[in-house]
């Protein structure tokens, strides 16, 4: 008895954790700039990789203003 | 049953890493490459975890460590690179 229950429990953690990642890849391959696929897929290095697409001016989706936009690029630039 | 769960889970993984390598080839900048990267490895991982244990040995596990660290060094040696234009300064 308990171990059926112990292995409904892993079959169903098994295809939640395969359902999410299956999640985060269709987000990262159907989102519409790099800002926004960064938060489906990954858990580790999103800081990183966002700081390095902000300096090399990926457009983001969000309208910021223009001069407010300028200075945040200029004072990431090392 | 849980054999059935560990197929379907594979399978499941199998589609995200062919969305992650449509990515990797497609990506217009260099960032959506490291990022799709980033992922392949994590889906590799649970891939190789999941057939360790469909066939029932635990080698598997070591094999999924060790992806899992490089990964993450490697992902961070190259977005520090985008960054600085240098590794290790």
């Amino acid at each position: 008895m308990m171990a059926t229950l112990v292995d409904w429990l892993t079959a169903a953690l098994l295809l939640l954790g395969a359902g999410f990642a299956l999640l985060g890849s269709i987000g990262l391959a159907r989102l519409p700039d790099i800002y926004t696929r960064l938060h489906g897929p990954t858990p580790v290095s999103a800081h990183l990789i966002a700081r390095a697409a902000l300096q090399r001016h990926c457009k983001s989706l969000a309208q910021r203003p223009k001069s407010e936009n300028e200075k945040r690029l200029r004072n990431n630039r090392p | 049953m849980l054999n059935l769960a560990v197929l379907l889970a594979m399978a499941l993984l199998g589609v995200a890493l062919l969305l992650c390598v449509w990515r990797l080839f497609r990506g217009p900048d260099a960032t959506d490459r490291i990022l799709a990267l980033d992922t392949l490895y994590i889906n590799a991982a649970a891939l190789i975890v999941l057939y360790g244990i469909h066939i029932g040995r635990p080698d598997f596990f070591e094999a999924a460590l060790l992806i899992a660290l490089l990964g993450f060094v490697s992902t961070m040696a190259l977005a520090k690179f985008l960054l600085r234009g240098d590794i290790i300064e």
